[in-house]
C-alpha cells in the first residue's frame, strides 16, 4: 500500500478538526513513537480527538488523502499495536476519558475509551460493583486499549477476559461512518456479532469511541494464599486438582525456580530458593464460601506435596504475598538489561510439559530464562533475559521464541494469551491459524478498511 | 562526551512500559506523553545520540517536570529518572544558556551575602506600594501586573527583620548538652523567619546550642534544577566553606529543599571533581540532617522529660485537627516521613489525621511554579481536595516551597486552613 505524506494543507485540516490539539514538531513526535514493545517508529503528526465526530472527520480526511491513522491510548501494549510503522497520524484518545454512566439497576457502564482501567474499577467499586479484567498495566492503561487488545489478567481464570465484559460499542469505521454494535443488554443476537470483530482487533477495523461494559456485584471478601512446592510437577498437578474439585480461584499465579530466586535476591524476604514452584492463590466471594474454599485449597496443596502453605490473615499480609508476584518484573532486570516477554497459553494440564520444553530450549540456546504467570489458565509469561546490544544473544533468543511458539501450538495452545499480535508476533501468525486463517483476516480487514488507512501492517500485512 | 554517553545509557534503560504515566503528578493533568517520564527519557536518548539538537522546544518539554522523583521511585526498571533529567537540563543549559533573568539571578544575586538582604530589605520597605495587603492572612497581592508574578498569586509579606539579623553567630542553650550548626536557607531567612525562631527555641529548650555561620548563602537548588551547575557549585563551595570552620557533628536544616540540595545534590554536583573536593563535599553532606529526624533520632525528644507542647491548644478543650504534607525533598529525597508524624502525634492538643495522598507532590517544583503557574495550581488542586476532605485546621509541612504553594492555593480557594512549619507547631 502506498500512502501520501501529510501535507501542510492536510495538516491544517487535521488541526481544524481537533481544534488545534495537534503536534508536528520532531521533539513531540518522538514522544509518540513507541509503546511498551519499545521499538521506535515516527508518526508525521499527532492529534488528540474529543468526540466521535472529530474521529469521523479525521478518518474521512485520511481516506481522501490516503494517510495512515493509528489509534492510541496509553501506549502500554507489548506488541507494538499503537506504533505508527507506516508513519501517518497518531490519533490519541486519552482525552476522551469520561465515565458517562454507571447504571446500578442494569449493571452496565457507559464509558469513553480514554478512561484509565484502574480508575474505572475504583469508581464502580465505590458502588459495590466490580469490573474484573485486571491486566498488569491497569493503573495506567486505558479501557479503550484494553478492549482493542482484549486484555487479560490474573483474574480471568474465574472471571474471563475483557471480551466477556463488552456488551456493545460505538465505533467509527475507517470510512468515517459512526455505528453502534451490540446493545446495552446482556442478550442481543441481531446480525453478525460486530462487537466481537472489534474487540481484540488492535485498532485495525475501527476506532472505538464508546463502550458499554458489563459489571458484576463486588465479591464480599477474598483470601490470599501462598504455597511452596519442591517440584514443579507437583505444583501443576495441584493446580489441576484444585480445579477438578470444582473450586475456581479468582487467581492462581505461579513462579518458577528462576523467578523465585530473582525475587528473593531482590526482596530478601526469605523465600525458599530450592523450591521449584511458588503458587499464589486467591479465592473470592461470600465469606462462608471463601473460608471453606481456602481450607480445601490448603489441604489440596499439602496433599499435593507443598512444603508450606500460608494464608494471609490481614489485608497487609495479603499485600505481602502479592508483593512477591509484583516484584518479579523489577527483579528480573538484575539478570540482564532487557527482557523478551512472551505470553503463550496452553491448556492448564499441559503447563508442566511446556515448562519442561521451555527449559530445554533455553538450555539449548544458552539463554537466561524465567517463567511465571497465570498457572490457573495456562497463560505463561516466559522471559528471556538478554542484552539487546549483544546481537548473537538476541538472535539466539529469537530462535528460542520461535521454537517455543511451535511447541505451544503442538500442545494445543496459543502464541498469545493476552498481549495480542501487533507487529511483534505477526511473523508467527500462520503457525497458529494457517495461511487460510490469515486469508480470512485479510478479507475482513479489506471489508472494513478498503484503503488500509487504519493502523496498517498490524496483525497481518 | 562521557556525560552524553552516561545520559544515553541511563535513558535507554527505560522499557517504555508506561508505569510512570499515572505516577506522575503532571501527566494526568495534561495527558500529554511529552509530560511523562518515558517521553522525556526518549527525548534525552535522542539528544544524546545526536538525533535531535538542543532546541527551544526540547528545553520547554524538559522544563515541564517537577523533579519530584515519583516516577523514579515507582519505576520497575529503576531508571534514575531524577538524576537523568537534572543532567539533561545541565546539558541543555550548557548548550543553550539560560534565560536572562535566571542567569542574572543565579550568577550575581543568590550567591551574594550582601545583595540579597539589601534588595529584600528595600522590598520589605516598598512592598506596600506594589502589593495590596491581605490583613487577615498577613500576605500580599499585586496591585498591578508585573513580569514573573501572576496577579492571582498570594505572597507572604516580607518581615521587617530577617532571621539571620535576629541571632548572634552562636545561640547558646541554657543547659547545653549538644552543639549543632544551622543552615537557614533563603526562605527561612527572608520570608518565614518565624519557623527559624521556632527551631532555635525548640533546640535550645532541649539543650542544643546552635551555631549559625554567617557566610552561608543560598543552597543553590534553583540554579541546579535549571541546569546551571556552575552557579550552583559556586554556592555549594561557599556553603561548605562556611560550615567547615566549626567541628559540630550535625548541620540541621528546616527546609526540605535546602536539605535535599545539601545532602543529596551536592555530591552529584561534584561527581567529576577531584578526590579531595569530593571528600570535602561528602563530609559536609553527611552532616546534614532535617530537624524532624534530628529531634526524633538524635535528641530523642519523645523520651525526654522536657515537654513538647504547643500553646495553640491551651485555651480550648477541643483538639485541633492537623494533617501533614510530605515534601518530595524530604520524603523521597531524604527518606524522611515518619519523624514529622511522630512529633505531631505526640502533641497533646492535636488530633493528627492523615490526608489522602500525603506523599504526592504539591506542584511547586521550584521555578516550575513560576514558569508553569497554571499547571502548578492544577496539581495543587488535588492536594487541596484531600486537605479539605481531611477536615484539618492546620496543614503542617517541612518545606518552605510547599508552604508557599499551599498558602497560595488555600488563599485563592478561600479555605480556612492554616499552613505551618513543623517547627512552628512544636514551639
Amino acid at each position: 500500500m502506498n500512502y501520501n505524506k501529510i501535507t501542510p494543507a492536510v495538516m491544517d485540516a487535521v488541526s481544524h478538526i481537533v481544534q488545534g490539539n495537534v503536534f508536528t514538531q520532531q521533539e513531540d513526535l518522538i514522544c509518540f513513537s513507541y509503546d511498551a514493545l519499545n521499538q521506535k517508529y515516527y508518526p508525521e503528526a499527532v492529534a488528540f480527538a474529543r468526540t466521535a465526530e472529530e474521529v469521523s472527520l479525521l478518518l474521512k480526511l485520511a481516506n481522501t488523502h490516503l494517510f495512515p491513522v493509528i489509534p492510541r491510548g496509553s501506549g502500554s501494549g507489548f506488541t507494538g499495536g499503537s506504533v505508527p510503522v507506516m508513519g501517518g497520524l497518531v490519533l490519541c484518545l486519552t482525552r476522551m476519558n469520561q465515565i458517562l454512566t454507571i447504571d446500578t439497576d442494569n449493571l452496565v457502564a457507559e464509558v469513553e475509551p480514554g478512561v484509565i482501567t484502574g480508575e474505572f474499577q475504583k469508581e464502580v467499586e465505590k458502588r459495590g460493583l466490580f469490573y474484573p479484567p485486571d491486566p498488569a498495566s491497569l493503573k495506567f492503561s486505558t479501557l479503550g486499549g484494553n478492549v482493542a487488545e482484549c486484555a487479560g489478567g490474573p483474574r480471568c481464570l474465574k472471571y474471563g477476559v475483557t471480551k466477556d465484559y463488552v456488551l456493545g460499542l460505538e465505533v467509527v469505521l475507517p470510512n468515517g461512518d459512526i455505528i453502534q454494535t451490540g446493545a446495552k443488554t446482556m442478550k442481543s443476537v441481531v446480525g453478525y456479532d460486530l462487537t466481537s470483530f472489534l474487540v481484540g482487533s488492535e485498532g485495525t477495523l475501527g476506532v472505538i469511541t464508546k463502550m458499554y461494559l458489563k459489571l458484576l456485584p463486588l465479591p464480599e471478601t477474598r483470601k490470599t494464599m501462598q504455597a511452596i512446592f519442591p517440584s514443579m510437577d507437583n505444583a501443576a498437578r495441584t493446580v489441576s486438582e484444585i480445579i477438578r474439585s470444582k473450586i475456581i480461584p479468582s487467581t492462581l499465579e505461579f513462579l518458577d525456580q528462576a523467578a523465585i530466586r530473582c525475587v528473593e535476591e531482590y526482596l530478601k524476604m526469605g523465600l525458599p530458593i530450592h523450591a521449584e514452584a511458588l503458587l499464589i492463590i486467591e479465592v473470592d466471594g461470600n465469606r462462608e464460601v471463601v473460608d471453606k474454599d481456602a481450607e480445601k485449597i490448603e489441604a489440596l496443596c499439602l496433599q499435593g506435596g507443598a512444603d508450606t502453605v500460608m494464608t494471609a490473615k490481614t489485608e497487609e499480609e495479603a499485600e505481602g504475598l502479592w508483593k512477591v508476584r509484583r516484584s518479579i518484573s523489577a527483579s528480573l532486570l538484575k539478570l540482564n538489561p532487557h527482557k523478551i516477554n512472551e505470553d503463550i497459553t496452553v491448556p492448564r494440564s499441559r503447563v508442566p510439559d511446556i515448562i519442561r520444553k521451555i527449559v530445554e530450549i533455553a538450555k539449548k540456546y544458552n539463554l537466561i530464562n524465567v517463567n511465571f504467570g497465570h498457572a490457573g489458565d495456562g497463560n505463561i509469561h516466559t522471559n528471556f533475559m538478554i542484552d539487546r546490544n549483544n546481537r548473537d544473544e538476541l538472535a539466539r533468543a529469537e530462535q528460542a521464541v520461535s521454537e517455543i511458539f511451535q511447541a505451544t501450538v503442538a500442545f494445543g495452545g496459543t502464541i498469545s494469551g493476552e498481549h495480542g499480535i501487533g507487529i511483534a508476533k505477526a511473523p508467527y501468525l500462520s503457525l497458529e491459524i494457517g495461511d487460510k486463517g490469515i486469508e480470512v483476516i485479510k478479507r475482513i480487514k479489506k471489508a472494513f478498511d478498503p484503503n488500509y488507512i487504519l493502523n496498517p501492517n498490524k496483525i497481518v500485512t | 562526551m562521557d556525560a552524553l554517553k552516561k545520559l544515553s545509557e541511563e535513558a535507554s534503560r527505560c522499557a517504555k512500559c508506561g508505569t510512570c504515566l499515572l505516577n506522575c503528578p503532571l501527566y494526568p493533568e495534561t495527558l500529554l506523553e511529552q509530560n511523562s517520564s518515558r517521553g522525556k527519557l526518549s527525548l534525552i536518548e535522542s539528544l544524546a545520540q545526536g538525533e535531535i539538537t538542543a532546541t527551544r522546544r526540547l528545553s520547554d518539554i524538559l522544563s515541564q517536570c517537577l523533579i519530584c522523583n515519583t516516577c523514579g521511585e515507582g519505576c520497575p526498571n529503576q531508571v534514575k529518572t531524577e538524576e537523568t533529567f537534572l543532567n539533561a537540563r545541565r546539558e541543555l543549559c550548557s548548550r543553550r544558556g539560560l534565560p536572562l533573568p535566571k542567569k542574572f539571578i543565579f550568577r550575581y544575586i543568590l550567591n551574594s551575602l550582601r545583595i540579597v538582604p539589601a534588595l529584600l530589605k528595600a522590598g520589605s520597605l516598598i512592598q506596600g506600594i506594589v502589593f495590596k495587603r491581605i490583613p487577615s492572612e498577613s500576605g500580599l497581592r499585586l496591585r498591578f501586573s508585573l513580569p514573573l508574578i501572576d496577579k492571582r498569586r498570594f505572597i507572604p509579606a516580607l518581615p521587617k527583620k530577617f532571621f539571620k539579623e535576629s541571632y548572634p553567630a552562636v545561640v547558646t542553650a541554657p543547659r547545653e548538652k549538644m552543639k549543632i550548626a544551622y543552615f537557614a536557607g533563603c526562605a527561612t531567612n527572608y520570608i518565614f523567619p518565624g519557623s527559624g525562631y521556632a527551631a532555635m527555641n525548640i533546640l535550645n529548650r532541649h539543650g542544643v546550642s546552635v551555631v549559625i555561620p554567617e557566610k552561608q548563602v543560598c543552597c543553590g537548588l534553583m540554579a541546579f534544577g535549571s541546569g546551571d551547575w556552575k552557579s550552583s557549585r559556586k554556592m555549594a563551595l561557599q556553603n561548605i566553606e562556611a560550615f567547615e570552620k566549626n567541628e559540630v557533628e550535625y548541620i540541621v536544616t528546616t527546609c526540605a529543599s535546602c536539605g535535599a540540595a545539601l545532602k543529596k545534590y551536592y555530591p552529584m554536583l561534584f561527581e567529576d571533581a577531584g578526590d579531595d573536593v569530593k571528600q570535602r563535599v561528602a563530609r559536609f553532606s553527611n552532616r546534614i540532617i532535617d530537624i524532624s529526624d534530628f529531634l526524633i533520632n538524635k535528641v530523642r525528644v519523645l523520651e525526654q522529660p522536657v515537654k513538647l507542647t504547643s500553646d495553640i491548644s491551651n485555651n480550648t478543650n477541643r483538639k485541633i485537627r492537623v494533617t501533614y504534607h510530605d515534601p518530595c525533598h524530604l520524603h523521597r529525597s531524604q527518606g524522611i516521613s515518619k519523624p514529622p508524624r511522630e512529633l505531631l502525634k505526640s502533641i497533646p492538643g492535636f488530633e493528627f489525621v492523615e490526608m489522602e495522598n500525603a506523599g504526592t507532590c504539591c506542584g511547586m517544583g521550584g521555578s516550575f511554579n513560576i514558569t508553569h503557574y497554571d499547571l502548578s495550581l492544577k496539581i495543587l488542586d488535588k492536594k487541596l481536595e484531600s486537605l479539605k476532605k481531611s477536615g484539618a485546621q492546620i496543614l503542617v509541612t517541612g518545606c518552605m516551597g510547599c508552604m508557599l504553594q499551599f498558602m497560595d492555593g488555600i488563599y485563592q480557594k478561600g479555605m480556612d486552613v492554616k499552613v505551618m512549619h513543623l517547627a512552628e507547631v512544636l514551639d
